[in-house]
């Protein structure tokens, strides 16, 4: 049985023991004008966008999307859409807009935590729906921004019993790995925008 | 592809023929480590975070079974399929029974240096299982026959117009056609249909959540993403070292894992599988192949608290103008010796390292890559299998440097020499280390003379205090 012999191996280890450092007081408190202004510039650096204008401005924008005959996927409660989810992820790969809550957002680096509990409608749910979209919009409560990813782990803290994915997005798909050259829309969405509600 | 058995010498001679290149080479290496800096230099906290990133991993390493005991636990209690590989050939035996048993035909595969060190898809291939790599930089090396030559930009040592080629043959992309945006667009377009077609998944592993159950993956691409959630079937390769206690154990890490990479805050995905989707399958191979080994000598056990950032590669003056492909082992760079020296039949790899210490200052988990590589060649010397000839000539060297008197009368003779014949005709006895480099100028004494002579009562006080304290 390799376990066993693996554990058995492992007994033999030179390495002397480390106690577990205390993580809890690392990281840094802001205020929630800093906390926005910082999400702003660190999403600006991972090639998303911060847009003005909440709720409101967003179900405008998928009107006019929708107007304009593109396919959208909304899964925020008021923000209407014009494609259900089905039980084949692979039927979502016409999806030119995916409207999509964030569970919390990362003033550091831009990143917003998205939950498998967000990727649901009614029966179906979708883990693929923030990958597989050409586009993707992205929203989250002003008050669920924090400073870090210490503060982020400190909000998701021990996760929930049901919770089997969840995903740090920070900006739209990406490589450079042609001669170091960026190119934004790699395989995932090809550009990302947050909207604070 | 088979790698040639050669030193790490004759293999960066090789490399080191184009000039223009090498420049191009370590041009584009060091660009990243400027990002780098500039990423880390942007956290006042950035030298916490890696004593403490150090901290965390040597505890996690310290209390390994544990830990995978636990991680084991809370995977079966999410309903996780946790296997257990003492090499490389059972990881692989343990992959295909898995893929077989859901008559998988083809399998897309998100970067994995894990898959790469047990030589994988060449085994799958050989069981008739299409393997498609899909992060871009190894669908570029898988498409051209290679195996990375780094191990976050696996493609670094290719030129746009040599992809444009490549793509050109094998995608029918136009000819001539080198601009990276379109030859990604290509790519994509060609990627989504794997993605879409494919039967089964596996990522490799960046953190292990022992509290959790759980597995986090990063990339910038989205391809472990889109290869993971759209098929029943998902495996996740990890190595034994890949363990963290808990999430705030992860967050220290992947505030700096991008930053020592790119420069980038986070990777744009960062994602937790923490069970299998709806009506699908999730596996977990934890693989030892010599982890467990190492673990037995404790310098070489703290090679194991790497994060695989790459960092230590780009900052490498070595690595920077010899190349990926002239270390004999799958991960090249500083941590490539410090973990793959062993399969390296040349024993040469140890010696591609000027011991500056670069590496060491850059890790964000404080791994001593120097004192590592240094312990490496250590070894050598005490099991008898020095390399270059080296066994040989070195005791001798030794004898020559232990003799004060050899010394003197050796150091004498060269400056003499140097003084007065001409260096055309010294400088073939220089070795190596003359090709490109001239001669010195002999200095008129040697600095103990100068001493005698300038300074006689510092030389006397000296004497005595090592007395002394030794």
């Amino acid at each position: 049985m390799s376990k066993q012999a693996i554990l058995d191996a492992l007994k033999t280890s030179a390495m002397a023991d480390v106690a577990m450092p205390e993580l809890k007081s690392i990281g840094n408190q802001l205020s929630q004008v800093e906390l926005e202004s910082r999400l702003e510039t660190n999403l600006a650096t991972v090639a998303g966008k911060l847009e003005p204008g909440g709720i409101e401005a967003l179900k405008a924008h998928t009107q006019s999307l929708m107007a304009q005959g593109k396919v959208v996927l909304s899964l925020v409660d008021g923000v209407p859409g014009n494609r259900e989810l089905t039980a084949s992820p692979h039927a979502l790969a016409d999806v030119d807009f995916a409207v999509i809550p964030g569970e919390l957002a990362v003033a550091e680096n831009g990143a917003v935590w998205v939950t498998e509990a967000a990727l649901s409608q009614g029966e179906q749910a979708a883990r693929i729906a923030p990958f597989i979209c050409e586009n993707l919009l992205l929203v989250v409560r002003r008050d669920a921004i924090v400073a870090d990813m210490h503060q982020a782990m400190g909000r998701i803290g021990k996760l929930e019993d049901e919770l089997g994915f969840g995903v740090f997005i920070a900006g739209p798909s990406k490589t450079a790995d042609i001669e170091q050259a960026l190119v934004v829309g790699a395989h995932g969405a090809c550009s990302l925008a947050l909207y604070l509600i | 592809m088979e790698r040639k058995v050669q030193t790490h010498a004759k293999a960066a001679e090789i490399f080191c023929r184009d000039e223009s290149r090498v420049d191009w080479h370590s041009k584009a290496l060091w660009v990243l480590r400027e990002k780098r800096d500039r990423a880390a230099g942007s956290l006042p906290e950035w030298e916490e975070l890696r004593a403490l990133g150090s901290q965390i991993k040597l505890h996690t390493l310290s209390h390994l079974g544990q830990y995978l005991e636990t991680f084991e636990a809370n995977c079966l209690k999410r309903g996780i399929q946790v296997h257990w590989a003492k090499d490389g050939a059972e990881h692989n035996r343990i992959a295909l029974e898995i893929l077989r048993r859901h008559q998988v035909k083809k399998l897309v595969k998100s970067k994995s240096m894990l898959t790469e060190e047990c030589h994988l898809n060449p085994f799958l291939e050989g069981h008739g299982i299409e393997v498609i790599d899909t992060d871009l930089g190894e669908r570029i090396i898988q498409l051209n026959h290679q195996p990375p030559s780094h191990i976050v930009v696996p493609a670094i040592h290719m030129k746009k117009e040599e992809v444009g080629e490549l793509f050109h043959d094998k995608l029918g992309t136009p000819k001539g056609q080198s601009d990276p945006t379109r030859l990604t667009r290509a790519a994509r377009a060609h990627l989504r249909e794997q993605f879409l077609s494919a039967d089964a998944a596996m990522t490799g592993v960046n953190m292990a959540v022992a509290s959790e159950g759980a597995v986090i993956v990063c990339t910038n691409e989205g391809n472990a993403d889109m290869g993971a959630n759209l098929p029943k079937l998902q495996l996740h390769s990890m190595g034994i070292d890949k363990i963290v206690p808990d999430m705030d154990s992860a967050a220290v890490l992947l505030r700096m894992l991008a930053r020592n990479a790119t420069g980038q805050p986070i990777t744009t995905y960062s994602s937790l599988y923490r069970g299998a989707k709806a009506g699908g399958e999730m596996h977990i191979i934890i693989v030892d192949n010599g982890r467990s080994e190492m673990m037995r000598d404790k310098i070489l056990g703290e090679a194991l608290k790497c994060i695989r950032c790459g960092g230590c590669l780009n900052t490498c003056p070595v690595y920077r103008r010899s190349g990926g492909y002239s270390y004999g082992h799958t991960i090249p760079g500083p941590i490539g010796i410090a973990v793959g020296a062993d399969e390296d039949e040349t024993h040469s790899s140890p010696w591609a390292c000027t011991l500056c210490g670069s590496c060491s200052f850059v890790c964000p988990t404080k791994v001593p890559l120097d004192k590592i590589i240094f312990h490496r060649r250590r070894l050598y010397a005490e099991r008898g299998s020095l390399p270059y000839g080296k066994g040989s000539y070195m005791p001798l060297v030794g004898r020559f440097m232990a003799s004060e008197t050899l010394l003197n009368t050796g150091m004498a003779a060269a400056r003499t020499a140097l003084a007065i014949l001409p260096h055309s005709l010294l400088k073939p006895m220089s070795g190596a280390w003359g090709k490109y480099r001239e001669l010195p100028t002999a200095p008129g004494s040697s600095f103990e003379g100068w001493l005698k002579k300038n300074r006689p009562e510092l030389l006397v006080k000296s004497t005595k205090n090592s007395k002394g304290e030794n």
